[in-house]
């Protein structure tokens, strides 16, 4: 008992020591460690799979540890790293675009056999609207993702993306119109 | 109706996008994961790569840093300057009049700029390494700046120093009817009349022709207090004269000085003729008969922003110690 207490002891001097001499590392894990949770949950509404998103947060991290000395304020690294993480996810979902590409035949199957719920009007739209938003414009789908699945006002968007506010506001116009009109053609 | 529909999207896309949500927070293996990326990235250092562990230690930047502004500011001067003898010297501000009987004033061996190079070198060196090594945006463009920043001061404190002015004349034991040769273009030559041994000065002004200030840090003599040849023994300035033809009354003992930006110096330098001069007995119509010891340019050395350097100053004026022949 007493040798596994002397364990941790060294184990917590270990780690503090290793702190102390590289501040920057401690710094880094300190504040992703705060922001993991939500950029997972930014990563998995974007790309829809939960082992992609991961992947996509580890990029992320990875990259926010390269790019470090760019960050000038602590207090603004939120928005930094929410925007390492979306350039992650649009990188996976441009390399998975490419890969669909090749592969031949993929979409089509997924079209002829669609997910289903069960038979309410609700769970049609859904299909609908599950099959169509793999076919947005990337640009769009990025958007949707972070207005309805992150829950992020416009304003918070156009930061994240670097963007305009009007921007954000016409894709998402232009993406609710392709769903409307698809979940339209779907009833008739 | 259209904001139905709109209604009935958006509601959809919510309930397919909460299905991406995971029920879970971040897995335990990926927030390891993340923890790990700055000890992995930290122990990928080997080989060459060390130098990234060496520039991530904020000593040495510092250290660099402070090394660079001692450097050009403190002013790492490789000479060494040569305790006068002789009378007193004193150097309080005010205090003037030539003496030339005081030997070794205001000179120095010699210039070196191995330890600034040296140290501009490590400076270089440590702030391409740091560089490289942090590969954020704002890292590289600081380093690329004081790397600019230095390598522009080099260049100007290298190619800046000190030129003749305009004005000169003899001051001591120096013959001053010579002219040029007959049908000779070639500069004055002022014969020395002085003992062997004695003293004798001339005066001139120095001009500072760079956009920087020049630290003159007096005159370069290498030769031995004992030398018994023609040589410089002493330094001596008047920086209220503006380059005009110094008063020996006005002089005071070298210290280094700064000449400004297009500023002018007035010098005096002494020297002490060789055991073999002719002295006194020199007579213009017999030039022609002697052997002759001379100087025509002095070498001053000076620095700027610390960087040390030496300037050949050509004089307008040859001095010459007329040698009977008869002494060796």
């Amino acid at each position: 008992m007493k040798e596994r207490q002397r364990m941790v002891e060294a184990l917590v001097t270990e780690q503090a020591v290793r702190e102390l001499a590289h501040p920057r590392a401690a710094a880094f894990r300190r504040l992703v460690d705060g922001e993991l949770d939500s950029a997972y949950r930014l990563a998995a509404a974007i790309l829809g799979d939960r082992f992609e998103a991961e992947d996509a947060v580890h990029d992320a991290a990875v990259s926010a540890w390269r790019h470090w000395g760019d960050l000038r304020d602590e207090a603004r690294f939120e928005a930094w790293f929410g925007r390492i993480v979306i350039n992650s996810c649009r990188d996976r979902m441009r390399r998975s675009r490419r890969r669909a590409a090749i592969e031949l035949g993929r979409d089509a199957t997924f079209t002829e056999h669609p997910v289903t719920d069960d038979g309410s009007a609700d769970a049609a739209d859904r299909d609908v609207v599950r099959r169509l938003l793999a076919t947005l414009p990337l640009d769009e789908r990025i958007v949707v993702a972070l207005r309805f699945g992150a829950d992020l006002t416009v304003p918070t968007i156009a930061d994240r993306l670097q963007i305009a506010e009007g921007t954000v506001k016409s894709r998402l116009h232009a993406a609710l119109g392709r769903l409307r009109r698809a979940i339209e053609e779907s009833e008739r | 109706m259209s904001e139905q529909a709109d209604m009935r999207v958006e509601r959809a896309l919510r309930s397919v996008l909460d299905e991406r949500r995971p029920a879970q927070g971040v897995p335990l293996e990926l927030r390891e994961r993340v923890a790990e990326i700055p000890d992995r990235a930290l122990s990928r250092i080997d080989g060459p790569l060390i130098l990234r562990r060496i520039a991530r230690v904020d000593v040495a930047g510092l250290a660099a840093a402070a090394v660079v502004i001692l450097a050009f500011l403190g002013g790492v001067v490789s000479r060494a300057a040569i305790p006068a003898v002789g009378h007193d010297v004193t150097t309080v501000p005010g205090s003037h009049g030539l003496d030339a009987d005081i030997d070794r004033l205001g000179l120095v061996t010699g210039v070196s700029d191995d330890v600034a190079w040296f140290v501009a070198l490590v400076a270089v060196a440590i702030l391409g390494i740091t560089a490289l090594a942090y590969r954020g945006r704002r890292m590289r463009v600081l380093g690329v700046t004081a790397g600019a920043v230095l390598a522009a001061a080099m260049v100007l404190a290298t190619q800046t120093g000190v030129e003749f002015g305009y004005f000169w004349g003899p001051t001591l034991r120096l013959n001053a009817s010579a002219q040029p040769p007959a049908g000779s273009d070639g500069p004055t030559v002022y014969y020395i009349t002085a003992e062997p041994g004695q003293p004798f000065a001339a005066t001139f002004d120095v001009h500072n022709p760079g956009p920087l200030p020049v630290r003159l840090e007096g005159l370069v003599d290498g030769s031995s207090p004992d030398a018994t040849w023609l040589r410089w023994s002493a330094l001596w300035y008047d920086d209220k004269n503006e380059g005009a033809v110094g008063l020996t009354s006005e002089a005071k003992p070298f210290v280094p000085i700064d000449i400004p930006s297009d500023g002018h110096l007035t010098l005096f330098v002494v020297g002490r003729a060789g055991r073999c001069a002719l002295g006194p007995a020199f007579q213009l119509d017999q030039a022609d008969t002697y052997g002759y010891s001379t100087i025509g340019e002095a070498h001053l050395a000076f620095s700027v922003l610390g960087w040390p350097g030496e300037a050949v100053v050509e004089l307008p004026f040859r001095i010459a110690e007329p040698n009977p022949g008869t002494c060796s």
